[in-house]
């Protein structure tokens, strides 16, 4: 046992995934935690502090494992955690699945540590009509257990109180004594004996919200389900956003940046290259804060007034699914789909991540098993997934032609989406892996802790994205001064004429687009293109390059060599996807 | 050996079967609840992957123990099980590689669990 010479103790938060851990790490550290990756591994955890009686203890949230024979790299960083050891060890066991919980604890308890048992969720297994002998428990295990309500608080200053008695239990395993390392036979069976003397199960009547976990995973009121919640979540995140823009950013930032700007406007004289890197190009003799494109004009405006409300409201209505549960359901109904494309259906969950900005999504394809797996959910994501920032600019300047025009980015974005996926998993080496995944009930979720992980989310976005965004716009401006992207639109001119169909002037914020695809929209909205010109400029600049933020992240994530190849993969299909839609559409030049 | 034997049963391709009314978990009715009895070993089954009988085992899907089927997806989607009062989905690989045979209502409300409910 490591730790304790510096006077800080080690605890450590051990249990299954879904089973309130990471409610219990809040409710015992407070919010001030430290999100880390294990060493050499892609898995994160948290890390917070907890002083009690006179101790300081480093409390950290242990990746949530089902087993410590690892079968995924959460439940490896798991196992070098606990191997590592502690001082205490909180056994987080859900009520509900006792049994199976129980497997984990005792792999814990065979390593000798001090262990308290959280018996966490006993509000819910009462609710169906589980009841455990608590006294039992304990005498079986040989460690304290406490019930606990994570989510409510309830019972955690009884845990905290009963630290000091942590022990490394008692239960002894058919075979033990015989001194051979116990097997998981040995493990289950005496399990089974455990659950046999504590466990009582009762049975009681369905429920509205079980009836709607059951329809949720039905064959036809399932994909009707996901598609409403689908549908909705989107029409309220649009709704919501819209409505923060047209009654809050946009008057205050009238109210109070555009004085500013035209202050430091006129100080600097009203144009020269300082003026258009810190204020920006007047646009008829006015700052226009999305196309004037300096540090103080632009710079502040998109990521702050037109990205940061939609991003807000899409963590909101996602926090909420995820929260009631929704997610896993999601993943069941889109497996069948996914399967087809190389991934399994929790793939869902980084692509709908993806949705509100690339860089969390491709973050969130760290769940998935395999190096292919991930590979194709982070190519998918940044080549056909579209970020809340470059939807508020299609809806911006597309919305303006119409729906129609509106649905056919969308639809050539789906459609490319699904053919990219099945042409990845139809020619790289591998297999689809299997579906397995627990499903949890649904629960009304408490506001407060979907209140701070939004904001944490929000956070994230706003210390991550709009720095990056000044820089874009810095560099921008840099390249413009020195002639480089003029010279690079005129290479490029004949490329996007002859396959796209699209003047030359486009071909310069198609390549900013490289450093903010959600300003270079703006920039084509100024071009004057003909509606359909519009549509395929902006599938094409959807598709190509993701923003440095993405790009970055892609490149930590994949590597430079699976980069290189995502890379080409994009370019090859936006491409393709923008001359389809010029065929379609029958463009002329 | 007698995993072998057991699919092939399912498969009518043996006519002396120790479980004759064996069946997958994928073509188990959506509401039925069954017994394990086998479940194949995912060398052989393609595309379940080395890690998968302990995860499974994790879960709770073991040899013995009895699942209700909720539903099964169209198009060779996933299957949804309930077990020890919890839901999971599996593949439709691994339903078509786990064995079961059903058990009535009455005998399902008293077996799973593992309580004396």
């Amino acid at each position: 046992m490591e730790a304790a010479q510096d006077g800080v103790k080690r605890l450590l938060l051990v249990g299954n995934p879904n089973v309130g851990k990471s409610a219990l790490f809040t409710r015992i550290t407070g919010v001030h935690a430290v999100s880390s990756n294990y060493p050499g591994t892609t898995v994160g955890f948290l890390e917070g502090w907890l002083r009690r009686g006179g101790e300081v203890w480093r409390v950290i949230d242990v990746p949530g494992a089902y087993t410590l024979s690892p079968t995924n790299e959460a439940e490896e960083v798991a196992e070098r955690m606990v191997d590592e050891g502690a001082d205490a060890v909180i056994l987080v066991l859900d009520a509900t699945a006792l049994e199976r919980n129980l497997f984990l604890a005792l792999q814990v308890m065979e390593r000798g540590l001090p262990v308290v048992v959280a018996l966490n969720m006993v509000d819910e297994a009462r609710h169906k009509g589980i009841e455990i002998d608590v006294e039992e428990l304990e005498r079986s295990l040989g460690v304290p257990v406490v019930p606990t309500v994570a989510v409510t608080g309830e019972g955690i200053s009884r845990l905290l109180d009963r630290l000091t008695e942590a022990g490394p239990g008692g239960l002894l395993l058919p075979g033990a004594n015989e001194r051979r390392v116990p097997g998981r036979d040995d493990r289950w069976s005496a399990i089974g004996e455990v659950i046999e003397s504590v466990q009582r199960v009762s049975h009681r009547h369905h429920t509205l919200l079980d009836k709607l976990e059951d329809a949720s995973v039905d064959s036809f009121w399932g994909l009707l389900i996901g598609l409403l919640v689908i549908v909705g979540s989107f029409s309220s995140i649009r709704f919501l956003g819209e409505g923060v823009i047209d009654r809050v950013l946009d008057p205050l930032f009238e109210a109070w940046l555009l004085p500013v700007a035209e202050r430091v406007s006129d100080l600097l004289g009203g144009g020269g290259a300082a003026h258009d890197i810190i204020v920006g190009h007047l646009i008829d003799g006015r700052i226009d804060f999305e196309q004037s494109l300096g540090l103080l004009s632009t710079g502040l405006y998109v990521p702050l007034a037109m990205v940061l409300p939609y991003v807000a409201a899409f963590y909101f209505v996602l926090g909420l699914l995820e929260d009631f549960g929704y997610l896993p359901r999601l993943a069941v109904v889109f497996d069948a789909l996914l399967h087809r494309m190389g991934l399994h259906g929790f793939a869902i969950v980084p692509s709908l991540l993806g949705l509100g900005c690339n860089v969390p999504g491709i973050l969130a394809t760290r769940v998935l098993d395999s190096d292919r797996e991930r590979f194709i959910a982070a190519t998918l994501i940044s080549v056909a997934i579209p970020c809340a920032g470059l939807q508020a600019m299609i809806l911006g300047t597309v919305g303006d032609l119409g729906a129609r025009w509106v649905l056919t980015v969308y639809a050539t974005l789906f459609a490319s989406w699904l053919i990219l996926g099945r042409l990845l998993h139809v020619f790289l080496p591998g297999f689809s892996p299997e579906l397995i995944v627990e499903i949890p009930p649904y629960r009304i979720p408490s506001f407060k802790a979907l209140g701070m992980k939004l904001w944490m989310r929000v956070r994230g976005f706003l210390m991550e994205a709009v720095p990056l965004v000044l820089a874009g716009i810095l560099v921008i401006g840099l390249l413009e001064a020195a002639g480089i992207t003029a010279l690079l639109s005129r290479l490029l001119a004949p490329v996007f004429r002859g396959v796209l169909g699209l003047p030359p002037e486009a071909s310069a914020p198609i390549l900013l687009g490289i450093l903010r695809k959600d300003v270079a929209m703006g920039l084509l909205g100024a071009l004057g293109l003909s509606p359909a010109q519009l549509v395929v400029a902006t599938v094409t600049l959807s598709m190509t390059f993701p923003c440095v933020a993405t790009f970055i992240v892609l490149w930590r994530e994949l590597g430079g060599r699976r980069l290189a190849a995502s890379m080409g993969i994009m370019i090859a299909s936006a491409m393709a996807a923008g001359a389809a839609v010029r065929l379609l559409l029958a463009i002329r030049v | 050996m007698r995993i072998l034997h057991c699919l092939s049963c399912a498969a009518g391709r043996r006519r002396k079967c120790a479980t004759p009314d064996a069946l997958t978990l994928r073509d188990l009715p959506d509401g039925a609840f069954a017994r394990i009895v086998s479940i194949r070993s995912p060398k052989n089954a393609g595309g379940l992957g080395a890690c998968c009988t302990e995860r499974l085992e994790a879960l709770g899907l073991r040899v013995g123990k009895i699942v209700g089927k909720i539903s099964g997806m169209p198009f060779h989607g996933p299957v949804t099980l309930v077990l020890d009062g919890r839901q999971i989905a599996v593949g439709w690989n691994i339903s078509s590689n786990v064995l079961v045979v059903p058990v009535r209502d009455k005998e399902a409300h008293d077996g799973s669990g593992a309580g004396r409910g």
